[in-house]
């Protein structure tokens, strides 16, 4: 296989940028996971239910989907936010297989109201800057996409600074390390837990509205994403969601090296070998604390 | 003689007579009796002819899953269809016999085509099925209709080996990829006979599905021989279905550079995917031949003027309504009815119910081996179905010997036929302008 500085270099950003949008659909399920220690796994189709936001708010408002990212972030918010309140503290406490029947459910109910609404036909939005590529040193970089890494980095950023230094990312911190203390310190949990499920579903619609500027959308756009994201949460060590942002930039660029080095077909094979690894020799992830039994 | 014996003799003889008239009496009645009983025997032994109500049709169709989009114009033909029989008056030699579609959703996945065969068959009682798309789950599914007795009619899935199985009760009103591989080579050669450009090296894209290896595997046969192919295979690209990224792979193919490559993609999201991803690496072959993912009205409205020159295998293009009055016909039908344009998937629903109302009428029955001799025994002209073949009829593996496909550029976003020459609408621009160029 022909590899050169250049292609290299194209192939190494090509993987962060894929990387950064695994990190964003990453960080929102693990910190699900995290709070409100539930695995979502109607994850991808709130991934895909926002690039259906995105997609009709530029097809009826003309609106790029950079501008209307936080028309989308709010109304995914508020979607999650509600998603926990009606039906997700239903399951909370209660056993794996019942919460996983939610999430699945749920799955199967986002899914078909699309298809029912909105049929099965792809979706594409065309933008203004979609054909523009810089050039650096024989690198070619597509614009759309060295543009969503950027803005995947600045809102990752953005809510490491919200969990770290407010008041409510520090509650969400505190209730995932421990609800009940956190009810003994006087945090209203049950408040948190829609917060924290809230959020973990808008860094999707923050997700969604980068893919949009170069991905089809499809009612099955959730299934192209999941199996990776897993593997990042694990990767990452479950319920850290610094640890989830790395290691999504690391397994986007070992998945878009593989398929150039070694085979396409491997593309998904070695992350999942590298998962099966970390399971056996490091199974709090590389960045997670050490599990005691 | 006395009166006396006149007497008697008078008596004998009315007497013979009384016996004769009673004999004569008996007689009849053992007869009547005889008849009687006959015919209240022959109603026992010989059951009724059942009435038939209705004629239950299973359709096998991927609605949810990556192909959904595919399988959601299935389900609007078939239904459609159906209701526009039933209006006409049903199937006749049935009494006017209703048609009923069953559809039910594989999901593209082989376990629920096999699980939802089975559920039409011995919940339903379906009285033949249609489906399902992919060869993936046409397999199993119509190894459930075999084991049942119930005639399949596959519709579109072409891999190679649903033929070549020995099943009895299975139809394939499409063709097989090993026609339809043929279709690309030979179009190819027919371009550069007619355009000088020469071919050197080629590439070939496939997903991992059964559908996709089976038409790359054709493809491999297909460019060994010296007559037809011959071409140096420069790269060879396989990857899963509906990827998340495709870049890798569009690098691959630029630093191998082919003059042509053929790629088969199912779901339209990864065939919309693939063109995007060529821009953005800023390459494009002379020719780059394709099918089903990129041959849909919806993939032109999400890549605009980026797939302009794809080369596509179809079944089905609307230059078809003006070569064929019944193209038009069902095609007009279809838009009214639908609100949606038609594509190879319902041109080929609507070819395999025309197919199975035939037999039907035929076998005025709905008995599974009179429906299956009916099946064996088709001969349609190709005045009757929408595809441009002689039409149809099925040798002893169950394969319609008539059916071809032809090829299409996108040219002004439209689908023109460039090949082959009888039915061309439009000149191919081969080699194609480069990204650049454009």
């Amino acid at each position: 296989m022909h590899l050169d500085l250049p292609i290299f270099l194209n192939l190494l950003m090509i993987g962060l940028f894929q990387g950064a949008i695994y990190s964003l659909i990453s960080m929102g399920l693990t910190l699900i996971f995290g709070t409100v220690k539930i695995v979502n796994f109607a994850h991808g189709d709130f991934l895909m239910l926002s690039g259906y936001f995105v997609f009709w708010i530029w097809a009826i408002l003309g609106l790029d989907p950079l501008i209307s990212l936080p028309i989308v972030f709010s109304a995914l918010f508020c979607l999650g936010y509600v998603t926990e309140r009606v039906l997700i503290k239903r399951v909370i406490g209660r056993p794996t297989h019942i919460q996983m029947l939610m999430t699945l459910g749920l799955s199967l109910v986002i899914q078909n109201l699309v298809i029912v609404f909105w049929k099965a036909d792809p979706r594409y939005v065309h933008t203004v800057y979609a054909d523009l590529r810089l050039e650096l040193g024989g690198v070619a970089i597509p614009f759309p996409r060295l543009l969503s890494f950027f803005v995947a980095m600045l809102f990752a950023l953005t809510l490491h600074l919200f969990l770290l230094k407010t008041t409510y990312g520090t509650a969400i911190r505190g209730t995932g390390q421990d609800p009940e203390a956190a009810h003994l310190m006087g945090i209203n949990v049950n408040k948190i837990y829609a917060l924290s499920f809230g959020l973990g579903i808008s860094c999707n619609a923050v997700a969604a509205t980068l893919l949009s500027t170069y991905f089809p959308l499809s009612p099955f756009l959730g299934a192209s994403f999941m199996v990776i994201t897993f593997i990042v949460i694990v990767l990452g060590g479950l319920g850290n969601y610094m640890g989830a942002f790395i290691a999504g930039l690391i397994l986007g660029t070992i998945e878009v090296l593989t398929a150039y080095m070694l085979s396409p077909l491997l593309r998904q094979t070695i992350p999942l070998v590298i998962f099966i690894l970390v399971l056996l020799l490091k199974p709090e992830g590389l960045f997670g604390r050490k599990l005691h039994r | 003689m006395s009166f006396g014996n006149v007497i008697v003799m008078r008596t004998i003889c009315t007497r013979k007579e009384a016996i004769t008239r009673i004999q004569g009496i008996i007689i009849v009645a053992v007869v009547v009796v005889a008849a009687v009983a006959g015919g209240i025997a022959w109603t026992f032994m010989t059951p009724p002819t059942p009435k038939v109500d209705e004629v239950r049709i299973g359709i096998l169709a991927p609605l949810t899953g990556a192909a959904a989009y595919f399988g959601d114009g299935m389900k609007a033909m078939a239904e459609l269809l159906a209701k526009k029989i039933n209006d006409e008056g049903g199937i006749k030699s049935l009494g006017g016999a209703k048609i009923k579609m069953i559809v039910a959703d594989t999901e593209g996945k082989p376990d629920v085509g096999k699980t939802q065969a089975r559920r039409l068959i011995t919940e339903n009682k379906v009285h033949l099925i249609i489906g399902a798309l992919h060869s993936g789950v046409t397999l199993p599914a119509a190894q459930e209709s075999e084991r049942s007795g119930i005639p399949f009619i596959c519709d579109a899935s072409s891999h190679v080996d649903l033929t070549r199985q020995g099943f009895k009760w299975f139809f394939r009103t499409w063709g097989s990829d090993a026609i339809f591989a043929r279709n690309y080579f030979e179009c190819l050669k027919w371009l550069q006979s007619k355009t000088g450009h020469k071919v050197k090296t080629i590439a070939f894209i496939s997903e991992e599905s059964l559908f996709g290896v089976g038409v790359a595997t054709e493809w491999e046969k297909l460019n060994i021989d010296p007559e037809l192919g011959g071409f140096k295979l420069v790269a060879y690209i396989r990857h899963p279905v509906s990827p998340a990224d495709v870049t890798s792979e569009a690098l691959t193919l630029k630093a191998a550079n082919p003059d042509v490559v053929l790629s088969v993609n199912t779901p339209m999201p990864d065939a919309i995917l693939w063109t995007k991803t060529l821009k953005s690496v800023d390459f494009f072959p002379k020719a780059f031949m394709t099918t089903a993912g990129f041959i849909f009205p919806e993939y032109v409205s999400s890549v605009g003027k980026d797939g302009e020159h794809i080369i596509g295998r179809e079944g089905w293009s609307i230059d078809l309504t003006v070569r064929k009055p019944i193209a038009k016909e069902i095609n007009d039908w279809f838009k009214k009815e639908a609100n949606r344009d038609m594509h190879v998937y319902t041109m080929q629903m609507h070819t395999t119910i025309v197919v199975a109302r035939d037999a039907l009428e035929r076998a005025a029955s709905v008995d599974p081996e009179k429906l299956r001799q009916a099946l064996a025994n088709t001969d349609i002209p190709g005045d009757k179905i929408i595809p441009p073949w002689k039409g149809v009829k099925f040798d002893n593996t169950g394969q319609n010997i008539y059916a071809n496909n032809f090829m299409v550029q996108l040219t002004k976003g439209v689908y023109r036929a460039i090949w082959p020459e009888e039915i061309a609408t439009v000149p191919p621009v081969f080699p194609a302008p480069t990204w650049k160029e454009r």
